[in-house]
C-alpha cells in the first residue's frame, strides 16, 4: 500500500476546521452551532491522529479519545441549554440571544 | 509515579474527592447548607495538604504535571479564591428563596478549581487541555445555573441562558482552535511536553498563531474580547467572579509556564504579536469602560485591561529575572481586588428584590454604608494601582519587569492605560459621595468584602510576606 503524504491528511483537517468554523458563524439554528463545533473538533482530533501515526507514538491517539470525551461533554451541556431555550422561546434561532448589547 | 509523586497529587485528589462526596451528599440528602459546608471543608482539607504534600524540590509527577514551588503559589492563591466564590455563592443563591437548588453549584465550583490546579502544575498540553476544559465545561453550567429549575419569565434566568449558551459556543470555538495549534505543534515536534521547538520547524508557527488565538480568546484579549461583557452581565454574580478571576489567571499560569520552558519569545514574530495584543487590550479595554453605565460591564471591560498589562510580564520572560514574581505578585492583586468588586456588587447592586446594575445604585454609598462606601474607594484604588494599595505593588512589579526587559512602548501604552482606568474609576467614587437612588439596600455578606478590602491594604502597606514567599524559580 502506498503512504499518504502527511500535507494531505493535513490539508483535509485544515478543510473541515474551516468548514465547521464558516458553519458557526453562519449558522442561526442552534443545533447546527453545535453540530459545526463538533465538525471543528474532529478536525483538531485528525490532526492528532495524524501526528501519532506520523511520530509512531501513542501521545496523539490518547488525546484523540480526550478531544472526544470533550465533545460529548460540551454537546451534553449545549444540548440541555438549547433545550431550555427551545422551551422558553419555542425557537432554535440564535439571534433570540440578543438581549445584552452595549 | 511511585509514592513521593502521590503524595504530591493529594490536594488535587482530595478536592476530587470533594467533588464527588459533595455531589453524593447532595444525591441523598438535599441540603445547602450541608453542601456548602462540604465544599469549604475539602477545600479547606485541600489547602492543609498542601503544606504537607509540597515537595521540597521540583517534582516531576508523571510527564504531565509539575509540582514545584509556581505549582504551591498558584495553588494556595486559587484555593484561596475558590473558598471566597464559594462564600459569594453562598450569599446569592441564598437570596431567590428555599426553592433554589444550589447543591450543584458547588459540585461545578470544585470541578473548576481542580481545573486550575492541574493548569498550575501544567507541563505538557495534555495537562493544559484536561485542566483547561475541566474548568471550561464546569463554568458553561455554571453560568446558566440560574435557570436551572422551573421555567420562570424573569430577566435574570432569561439573560443567564442566553450567557451560558454565548459562552458555550465561543469558547469551544477557542478551544477548536487552540486543540489545532496543538495538534500542528504536535505534529512538527512529535512530542506534546512544553519545551523548546526545533530550529528548523515549517508547522510550529502557525500552530503557536492559533494556539495564541485560542488563548487570546479565553483570556478575553482585544480584539477577541467581544463575548466577555455580555458573559459578565448575564452570568450570576459569583460566576462572573470566577470567570474574572480563576478561569483566567489559571490559563495565564499555564500560558506562562509554556512560554518560560519552551523560551518562546526567541521567536520574533510571536513577540510581536503578543505585544499588539497586550498594547491593544490595555488602550481598548480601559477606552471601552468608560461609556459603561453597567457595574458588570465596566468591570469586564476593566479585566480585558488588567490581562493586557499582564502580557506585559509575559513579554518580559526570559529578559528579566523579576518576570515570574512580576506575574505572581500582579495575579495575586488582580484576584483579590476582582473578587471585592465582584462581592461589593454582590451586597450592593442585588440587595432589592429586582437586582440593578446601573453605576447610580452607588449614588451615596459612603453615607448609607461608610464601611462599605470606604471598602470601595480601596477596592478601585487598587484596581487603578494607587500607592498604599495591593494593585500599585503588582503595577510596579510589572513596570520593573518591564524596564529590565526594555520594553518601552508597553510600558508607555500602560501608563497611558492606566491614566484612562483612573478616569473612570474616580467618577464611580464621585457617584458614591453624590445623592443617594430613591430605592437602595445594602444585603449580602459584608464581612466578605471587608476582609478582601483590609487584605487589599495590608498587602499594600506591607507586602514582605508574600514577597518573602515568591516561587524561587
Amino acid at each position: 500500500m502506498t503512504e499518504i503524504p502527511v500535507e494531505h491528511g493535513l490539508l483535509f483537517a485544515a478543510a473541515l476546521f474551516c468548514i465547521g468554523l464558516v458553519g458557526v458563524l453562519v449558522r442561526r439554528n442552534l443545533v447546527f452551532m453545535l453540530m459545526s463545533l463538533e465538525l471543528m473538533l474532529n478536525a483538531t482530533a485528525f490532526v492528532f491522529v495524524l501526528g501519532g501515526a506520523l511520530h509512531g507514538n501513542a501521545d496523539g491517539q490518547v488525546m484523540f479519545v480526550m478531544i472526544l470525551t470533550l465533545a460529548a461533554a460540551e454537546v451534553a451541556v449545549g444540548l440541555a441549554l438549547v433545550v431550555h431555550l427551545y422551551h422558553r422561546h419555542r425557537s432554535l434561532d440564535a439571534d433570540r440571544l440578543d438581549v445584552m448589547k452595549g | 509515579m511511585d509514592a513521593a509523586g502521590l503524595k504530591a497529587l493529594t490536594p488535587l485528589l482530595l478536592l476530587a474527592l470533594c467533588a464527588v462526596g459533595t455531589m453524593l451528599l447532595a444525591g441523598f440528602r438535599r441540603n445547602g447548607r450541608l453542601a456548602f459546608y462540604s465544599y469549604q471543608g475539602g477545600l479547606l482539607l485541600a489547602l492543609l495538604s498542601l503544606t504537607w504534600a509540597l515537595p521540597e524540590r521540583s517534582l516531576e509527577v508523571t510527564p504531565l504535571l509539575r509540582m514545584d514551588a509556581f505549582f504551591g503559589y498558584f495553588a494556595v492563591l486559587f484555593i484561596l479564591s475558590a473558598m471566597a466564590i464559594g462564600l459569594m455563592a453562598a450569599g446569592h443563591f441564598r437570596r431567590g428563596g428555599g426553592r433554589a437548588r444550589v447543591e450543584e453549584s458547588y459540585v461545578l465550583l470544585a470541578i473548576c478549581l481542580l481545573g486550575a490546579l492541574v493548569l498550575a502544575g501544567a507541563q505538557h498540553f495534555a495537562a493544559l487541555f484536561i485542566g483547561l476544559e475541566l474548568m471550561s465545561v464546569a463554568s458553561f453550567v455554571l453560568v446558566a445555573y440560574p435557570c436551572g429549575g422551573r421555567p420562570v419569565e424573569d430577566g435574570v434566568q432569561g439573560n443567564s441562558l442566553e450567557a451560558g449558551l454565548k459562552y458555550l459556543l465561543l469558547s469551544s470555538a477557542a478551544s477548536a482552535f487552540l486543540l489545532f495549534g496543538i495538534g500542528c505543534i504536535y505534529l512538527d515536534t512529535g512530542s506534546l511536553a512544553f519545551a523548546p521547538l526545533p530550529p528548523a520547524t515549517t508547522l510550529s508557527l502557525p500552530g503557536l498563531a492559533l494556539l495564541l488565538i485560542g488563548v487570546a480568546f479565553k483570556l478575553a484579549l482585544v480584539p477577541f474580547h467581544f463575548w466577555s461583557p455580555d458573559i459578565y452581565e448575564g452570568a450570576p454574580t459569583p460566576v462572573a467572579a470566577l470567570v474574572a478571576t480563576l478561569s483566567k489567571t489559571a490559563l495565564f499560569a499555564a500560558v506562562l509556564r509554556y512560554v518560560w520552558y519552551g523560551a518562546l519569545l526567541e521567536l520574533p514574530g510571536l513577540a510581536t504579536a503578543v505585544a499588539v495584543l497586550a498594547a491593544l487590550s490595555m488602550l481598548i479595554g480601559n477606552l471601552l469602560a468608560l461609556r459603561q453605565r453597567h457595574i458588570k460591564r465596566l468591570l469586564a471591560y476593566s479585566s480585558i485591561a488588567h490581562l493586557g498589562y499582564l502580557l506585559v510580564v509575559l513579554l518580559a520572560v526570559g529578559h528579566a529575572g523579576l518576570a515570574i514574581d512580576a506575574a505572581a505578585v500582579y495575579v495575586l492583586a488582580y484576584s483579590v481586588t476582582t473578587l471585592g468588586a465582584f462581592a461589593l456588587v454582590g451586597c450592593v447592586c442585588e440587595a432589592g428584590a429586582e437586582a440593578d446594575y446601573r453605576l447610580e445604585v452607588f449614588g451615596g454609598l459612603l453615607w448609607r454604608a461608610p464601611c462599605l462606601g470606604a471598602s470601595l474607594i480601596l477596592v478601585l484604588l487598587s484596581l487603578a494601582g494607587i500607592p498604599l494599595t495591593l494593585g500599585f505593588i503588582g503595577k510596579f512589579y510589572i513596570f520593573a519587569a518591564g524596564v529590565e526587559a526594555g520594553l518601552w512602548w508597553l510600558l508607555g501604552v500602560l501608563v497611558v492605560g492606566s491614566a484612562i482606568g483612573l478616569y473612570y474609576y474616580l467618577r464611580i467614587v464621585l457617584i458614591m459621595l453624590g445623592p443617594a437612588p430613591e430605592a437602595g439596600g445594602i444585603g449580602g455578606r459584608r464581612w466578605l468584602v471587608y476582609g478582601l478590602a483590609l487584605l487589599l491594604v495590608l498587602l499594600g502597606v506591607y507586602p514582605l510576606p508574600v514577597l518573602s514567599w515568591l516561587p524561587v524559580l
